[in-house]
């Protein structure tokens, strides 16, 4: 450890000395259940896509790569999504697969987000955190739904005029289904999600073509069982959550500008168990395993051979709170291997990580640390610094710092498994990186103001900037449509690279009016290269302006109405030349539901329109073009006691 | 809510005949039942069913797509359950391309009190 790495950790434990008082404000924006009820929707996407302000895209209609602040760029992580205290980030090839969380949005309590780059439990890497809490009604329970989407845009009779036209009805039934039961000292859920839907559109056509040398559709389904346990006892907590997802894909792989017909499985458990030592002393252990297995589905084109990834990580803690401070010592271990078949041997990497996470407080104000050291194949040091302050009259104001450097590479990015040497076959041939991994540096400094302007509404502001040194990142340009046949893209990875992200928002929230809430969002979004062309084209072509204005109405026993209005300037693909539609011109997107409760509320039915101007929305010049689409969702929700304590 | 069913011939040889089934729900707004003239307007939004003329094992013989009817309609009372009315549609099938079209229709209406077993349901 050099040095530098002791001081900045050193500098944080002083620091904490002279605090006094703790006192949690961490999350910038946040929703009730109630009001995420009325947009209707049947899945986890659909539900984010309206948290304005929280940046995300899709090249779909039903999968979503949330951004959260942008400051990761177009690619970048996102946030990483807590359910319950438990993360689940399920992240591979550089998307975090929002269709794997096992939350239904029927059973949400409330959401928050938060833009803090920061470190979490079991050494996760986090751009952001999207907190979900559910609701855990006592005695039994019983929540089903099932939704379904009906995309316009069917030919008709005019089918047999133009052959090239095809069907783009895409989506359902996606349904979900959960059983618990509750007493005061435990919690027991089971559960099962499904989903089905297709892109069919005429480019996918031809690319489907392609792979499989006749006429296939691109069906997409999702069969998850999972389960939960929890145990809430004076001295003893314990929460473990596990599942099995099964996946059959036509994956969209931005690298290899094409889908990827194939099946994953994915067995995953999370958990985390504390025992209170005294009133002020704590010790648990977190632990998560992901067995993840992707294998392909029949094809002309040779695809990859079978990846077999698993990841096991657990760590042992100890926290103690005092008047002035909360602090947590953690230390843990992760074993991450990697085998693909016909190459080399398994590949086994572990990795050693210790952390600090000391809060401290003063009246008003609170400041949060962590401190994070890694040592494996690569070392890291990552430090984050929030600051809270309480405004006496009304508001708060949060100044947050974080720095980082070393190897912070995720292992199941695209980036991360080719280092590693999986190979992608004839989906994406030219696809290697021969070089070493090498350290980068990131610094983050952010501002966020809330000013209370009465009981019922709130201003707030947002300024967060991000600085890049050293980064690696994909160096590609795309002459071809959408990436097909044997002019794949060529992608390089180039390292050394820099810039400045900034992202920036103004906002209202306002609930004065009766059964009211009315949200309005405006960002400007920001790369800054100094002349690096490979950052820029990586970083840049999210809107740098959108607008985003919704309104909820929402009185018991009548029916409630959701509408969103997005308004977003120009997009742009520096990475995609012409014939490719590179830029998607200005843009306004309105949703609309219309829902209500059935039955003393035991039923909910909801209808929304979606895209209800009736635009060709394509946000990626591979991707669909969203349609005017109407979607009917019916859920129930039965229990044996009336009212949740 | 309306049931409806139309058959609908081509001028183009290429296209086929067919018929069409659509199911629509609705709300409208209307004047004050004082005049003598009641305005509505509103719009309908439901589903169009599209059977082709084809042989049975033709593929693409039944297409369904959404559509969207923003309507006004004038009622004259003539007696209290009796009433003539002229109305005005413009439908929107959201099929690729579009399917757009403006229909008039003049008629009678009778009003009949709602099943007790219908209110029930409703309710």
């Amino acid at each position: 450890m050099n040095l530098k790495r002791v001081i900045s950790i050193a500098s944080l434990l002083v620091l904490a000395c002279f605090a006094r008082g703790v006192q949690a404000q961490d999350d910038q924006h946040g929703w009730t259940g109630d009001e995420l009820l009325t947009r209707g929707a049947g899945r986890l996407a659909e539900v984010f896509r309206t948290l304005h302000p929280v940046e995300s895209w899709s090249n779909d209609r039903y999968s979503l790569r949330v951004l959260g602040s942008g400051l990761g760029g177009l690619h970048g992580s996102g946030p990483t999504v807590i359910v319950d205290g438990l993360p689940m980030p399920f992240y591979l090839f550089d998307r975090s697969m929002l269709e794997f969380i096992p939350v239904t949005p029927q059973e949400i309590d409330s959401v928050s987000f938060s833009t803090d780059r920061t470190i979490l439990p079991l050494g996760i890497d986090a751009d952001g955190i999207i907190r979900i809490s559910t609701k855990r009604p006592f005695g039994w329970a019983l929540n089903s739904s099932i939704g379904l989407i009906n995309e316009t845009g069917d030919p008709g009779p005019a089918i047999h005029q133009d052959t090239t036209l095809t069907n783009v009805d895409r989506s359902g039934p996606v349904t979900n289904t959960t059983l618990s039961y509750r007493t005061d000292s435990w919690f027991a859920q089971i559960g099962l999600n499904t989903d089905l839907y297709h892109l069919t559109d005429q480019e996918i056509s031809g690319r489907q073509w392609l792979v499989f040398g006749a006429e296939r559709q691109p069906v997409v389904t999702v069969f998850a069982p999972s389960a939960r346990f929890v145990i809430d006892k004076n001295r003893v907590q314990l929460t473990s959550a596990g599942g099995l997802i099964r996946k059959k894909d036509h994956q969209f792989l931005e690298i290899a500008g094409w889908e990827w017909p194939n099946r994953q499985e994915w067995t995953w458990v999370k958990g985390e168990g504390s025992l209170s030592l005294s009133e002020n002393v704590t010790a648990g252990m977190r632990w998560s395993l992901d067995d993840i297995s992707i294998v392909n589905r029949d094809s002309k084109i040779e695809l990859p051979g079978k990846i077999d990834i698993q990841d096991l990580r657990g760590e042992s803690y100890v926290s103690f709170r005092l008047p002035a401070i909360a602090i947590e010592f953690a230390g843990g271990y992760q074993l991450h291997k990697l085998h693909q078949e016909g190459l080399a041997p398994v590949l086994d990497e572990k990795t050693r990580f210790g952390r600090v996470s000391a809060q401290m407080g003063s009246g008003n104000t609170t400041w949060k640390n962590v401190a994070q050291l890694s040592s494996g194949r690569s070392s890291s040091l990552q430090v984050t610094s929030l600051l809270t302050r309480v405004i006496k009259r009304g508001g708060r104001i949060r100044i947050k710092a974080g720095y980082s450097s070393g190897t912070r590479e995720h292992l199941n990015s695209t980036l991360g498994l080719v280092s590693r040497g999986i190979t992608f076959a004839d989906l994406a041939r030219d696809l290697r990186y021969e070089g070493n991994a090498i350290d980068s540096r990131e610094l983050e400094l952010g501002l966020f103001a809330v000013f209370e302007m009465s009981e019922t509404s709130e201003l707030w502001l947002e300024l967060h900037m991000r600085n890049m040194a050293g980064l690696t990142i994909p160096d590609r340009i795309i002459s071809q449509p959408f990436g097909i046949g044997p002019l794949l893209p060529q992608t390089n990875w180039s390292s050394g690279k820099t810039g400045w992200v900034f992202s920036r928002g103004l906002g209202l929230v306002d609930r004065s009016l009766p059964f009211t809430t009315t949200r309005l969002s405006y960002q400007f979004y920001h790369v800054s290269s100094e002349g690096d062309t490979v950052f820029w084209r990586h970083f840049t072509g999210y809107p740098r302006h959108r607008l985003n204005g919704s309104v909820t109405i929402q009185a018991p026993e009548r029916i409630s109405i959701f509408a969103l209005a997005s308004v977003a300037s120009k997009w742009v693909w520096p990475e995609y030349q012409a014939p490719a539609r590179r830029v998607r011109p200005a843009s306004i997107d309105i949703e609309m539901t219309v829902s209500k409760g059935l039955f003393a509320s035991r039923m909910h039915m909801a209808f929304s329109f979606l895209n209800l101007l009736d635009r060709d929305l394509g946000n990626h010049p591979a991707g669909v073009f969203e349609q005017f689409a109407m979607r009917i969702k019916l859920s129930t929700r039965l229990t044996s006691v009336n009212h949740a304590r | 809510m309306e049931l409806g069913w139309r058959r609908w011939t081509v001028q183009e040889v290429i296209l086929p005949e067919f018929q069409a089934f659509t199911v629509l729900a609705g709300w409208s707004a209307q004047t004050p039942p004082d005049f003598a003239i009641e305005l509505h307007a509103g719009i309908m939004v439901g589903n169009v069913l599209m059977l082709l003329d084809l042989e049975n094992a033709d593929a693409g013989r039944i297409e369904s797509e959404i559509t969207a009817i923003p309507f006004v309609r004038f009622n004259r009372n003539i007696t209290p359950a009796l009433r003539l009315f002229v109305q005005l549609r413009a439908a929107r099938v959201f099929t690729n391309p579009r399917w757009e079209f403006v229909d008039s229709s003049v008629g009678l209406s009778v009003d009949q009190k709602t099943p007790s077993w219908l209110k029930r349901i409703l309710r």
